[in-house]
């Protein structure tokens, strides 16, 4: 009996391991393959073309903002000269305590504006007024200003006010490439049968890179070990996870600080959930039902290049709480939409989608520390085979180290920001320490969220501070978003 | 085989491959390098080659395709890359206007070689053929592209149907009808662009042949050509599509009308006089246009 109990336990994590190693090997094909084809296809829509155009898609960039005063004003500026004939950009100030408002008063020349309710789909905290700018220069920028209600609170607001036929929700502090809504349109201009009903792009990490005037002049790698992983972390995620999931039509997640929604499907469902911490997440998945449900063709599209930087967490203390966040995210989103598990009325999604994130997204956190129990338990219990267990450990770390060198020569070899031999060098140095330095903290903080979920405690959005970029002019930043 | 081994076996596997990894990605550095000096050594002789023959009348017209045909070599990359050069040029010289560019372009074999490609079986080699073929304006193509205007590939067929409003302008409308594929917003921005771009007045004949077509992505298209060339004896067919069940007809119809009726009075008539979920439809689109 107890032979038989020891034999299933190793049979379920031999079978587990194979199974996630098995898929990541299927999501380097796939990701090879979206970027080939990718590449090809951009070659006739280049950025040029669309530059010049008529008759393009209008597009509202919504960004929150929420106590940003140290670097609003440069952002908004930022946002200001971003490239794009026909786009609205609107600043959902959530009721900031400092002086954000002030400052983009005086700096834009802002003047309240009569308005009306906005969108009926959507219900949002009270909006107290909107500014407009009197000085032509300005014209596109609109200033929403509104009682506190959280990130997801002020991008619905932003969405209810919108003229335009695209939304861009990104975060006021995220620095956007200037030529990013130029190839973010691309799908919905090439859309044919399928609409595009969300289009996401990479993101980078900005850390330690030079910025001038809220642009981005010069990419460089972190200093610091923990956000250099988080480049390597990224690009994995990004180019192996989003893109081959791009390529079989199951990409369920476009990043919060960097997704285009079509404003009328955005208005169908109601916008972003504000109770939800994962909002991201969580809108995708309903998007995706949305569309099942009406039985309506759609596509999620992922592009690959780097459009949108941000910073990362720069100490273990809020990489933990980053990382609980999400863990959190995920657990709320995965509940609320348990009914999409193995339900064939929502064909692939219900089949093979979904349940991918239950068993392997959501699961592996808990698979791994059950393996670390159990592996306890051999050493200090039942006895364990030394040699075997060594080898194993050896084995999976080099699996790991071999699909994170993949993700950094495929990004490398394709795209610009990391091409010099000694960045090279310096990223694939952090893919390797990453199973020891940052990933058993990681691991920690998504049990720690599931934890708080399974025992109903709330801890809201915790606290994200950030050191600021490294900014060429004398406005360094030390803010904090905490809900 | 006893299971250490079967694990001393993977690592071995894995430690070759990460080795691989490694080279590949020293190669690729190594060779990357050499292409872009390579590239870039291409498009300065080709731009300078063409500079000369615009400044100097005297230059030996056959000494300049000679220097150029040094920079070209006989192999895809070369010719490719020399294509593209050439097409950098074209975003600010136009080909088609410009007998030097021309003369110098078909010197070199490229026209040759482009007809070449439209008929290969690789579908993305094809399409870029088509696109270049219509970008340098050689409409001698034209014959060999027709065939690809319903093609199932839908790049091949997009630069088909926008080849063919390039070199036929107003008159090519009249295939519309028999275009019964559907047309992404970008195909119809290019055929709109491509239709300003002709010299020709508005082929009332083939226009009106055009209204005719039942298919839905067809009439967008025609509707966004009566709105980007204002013609306002067509407001008739623009009413019409707010009839439509598509509601993206109905959105580019009020957008149109918006355009070509500035007076609100006479928009707020005609959606009067709609079925309700036509009339709800397009309070939306001005609500929120």
């Amino acid at each position: 009996m107890y032979h038989f109990f020891n034999s299933t336990i190793e049979f379920f994590f031999l079978c587990y391991g194979i199974a996630i190693f098995a898929i990541y090997f299927s999501l380097v094909v796939f990701a090879r393959k979206a970027i080939i084809k990718n590449k090809k296809e951009t070659f006739f829509l280049n950025v040029n073309f669309i530059k010049k155009a008529n008759n393009l898609p209008t597009i509202a960039l919504i960004a929150p903002a929420y106590n940003e005063g140290m670097t609003i004003i440069t952002n908004v500026q930022s946002l200001l000269s971003i490239q794009y004939p026909f786009y609205e950009l609107i600043v959902s100030n959530d009721g900031s305590k400092d002086n954000s408002l002030e400052q983009l008063i005086k700096t834009f020349d802002l003047e309240p504006v009569s308005f009306y309710k906005g969108s009926k789909e959507i219900k949002t905290s009270l909006v107290k007024t909107i500014y407009k700018s009197t000085n032509s220069k300005y014209a596109n920028l609109t200033v929403i200003d509104k009682e506190n209600g959280g990130r997801a609170d002020a991008i619905n607001t932003g969405i209810a006010y919108a003229k335009s036929d695209l939304i861009l929700c990104t975060d006021a502090d995220c620095i956007i490439e200037q030529d990013a809504l130029l190839k973010m349109v691309r799908p919905y201009l090439e859309a044919l049968d399928e609409e595009v009903i969300a289009c996401g792009g990479a993101i980078g990490i900005a850390n330690d890179s030079i910025i001038r005037n809220g642009t981005l002049k010069e990419v460089k790698i972190p200093k610091k070990m923990l956000p250099r992983i988080q480049v390597v972390e990224y690009i994995r995620s990004f180019l192996l996870g989003r893109m081959a999931w791009n390529q079989i039509g199951g990409l369920m997640l476009v990043s919060g600080a960097f997704g285009l929604y079509p404003k009328s499907r955005l208005l169908e469902v109601g916008g972003f959930d504000i109770e939800s911490i994962g909002e991201d997440l969580e809108l995708c998945i309903r998007l995706r039902r949305h569309m099942e449900d009406l039985k309506l063709k759609y596509k999620v599209v992922y592009i690959p290049e780097t459009l949108c930087w941000t910073e990362a967490p720069q100490t273990f203390k809020v990489y933990k709480s980053q990382r609980d966040r999400w863990a959190r995210g995920l657990w709320d989103t995965m509940i609320k939409h348990k009914g999409l598990f193995l339900n064939r009325k929502y064909g692939k999604m219900g089949k093979f989608f979904f349940p991918y994130w239950i068993f392997f997204e959501l699961g592996a956190p808990l698979v791994e520390f059950l393996g670390i129990i159990y592996i306890l338990c051999l050493i200090f219990i039942i006895g364990i085979n030394w040699p075997i267990a060594i080898a194993l450990a050896i084995a999976v770390y080099l699996a790991g180290c071999v699909f994170s060198t993949i993700a950094v020569l495929m990004y490398c070899t394709n795209y610009n920001h990391y091409s010099k031999p000694k960045m090279i060098l310096k990223l694939l140095t952090a893919a390797y320490v990453e199973p020891f330095y940052s990933h058993p903290v990681m691991l920690y903080a998504q049990l720690k969220g599931f934890f708080k979920k399974i025992f109903d405690i709330d801890t809201g959005w915790g606290t994200m501070t950030r050191t600021g970029f490294n900014e060429e002019e004398d406005n360094c930043k030390t803010d904090s978003q905490t809900k | 085989m006893n299971l250490l081994i079967v694990i001393y076996i993977v690592i071995f596997s894995l430690l070759f491959s990460l080795v691989v990894l490694w080279l590949t990605t020293i190669g690729y550095i190594i060779k990357d390098k050499k292409r872009e000096k390579q590239y870039l050594r291409l498009e300065q002789g080709i731009i300078e080659s063409l500079a000369y023959s615009f400044i100097d009348d005297s230059i030996d017209k056959t000494e300049n395709i000679k220097k150029l045909k040094a920079y070209i070599k006989d192999n895809d990359i070369s010719f490719w890359d020399s294509v593209n050069v050439f097409m950098k040029v074209n975003r600010f010289i136009k080909f088609s206007n410009n007998e030097n560019l021309k003369f110098i372009f078909n010197s070199l074999g490229l026209e040759k070689v482009l007809k070449e490609k439209i008929t290969t079986n690789d579908w993305y080699v094809k399409a870029k053929a088509i696109w270049m073929t219509y970008e340098f304006g050689i409409s001698d193509n034209t014959k060999l592209i027709i065939p690809y205007r319903n093609d199932d590939i839908t790049l091949i067929r997009r630069e088909s149907q926008i080849a063919l409003v390039t070199f036929l302008g107003w008159k090519s409308l009249i295939l519309l009808p028999y275009f019964t594929k559907t047309m992404s917003l970008w195909q119809q921005i290019r055929i709109i662009e491509k239709l300003h771009e002709t010299e020709e007045k508005l082929d009332i004949y083939h226009f009106e042949k055009a209204l005719k077509s039942e298919n839905i992505i067809v009439k967008e298209l025609l509707v966004r050509i009566i709105k980007s060339f204002k013609l306002h004896e067509y407001k008739y067919y623009v009413v019409k599509q707010l009839y439509s069940k598509n509601s993206n007809l109905i959105k580019v119809a009020v957008e149109a009308l918006n355009e070509l009726t500035p007076e609100s009075i006479e928009l707020k008539q005609i959606e009067k006089r709609l079925p309700n979920i036509q009339r709800e439809l397009v309070r939306n689109y001005l609500h929120v246009s």
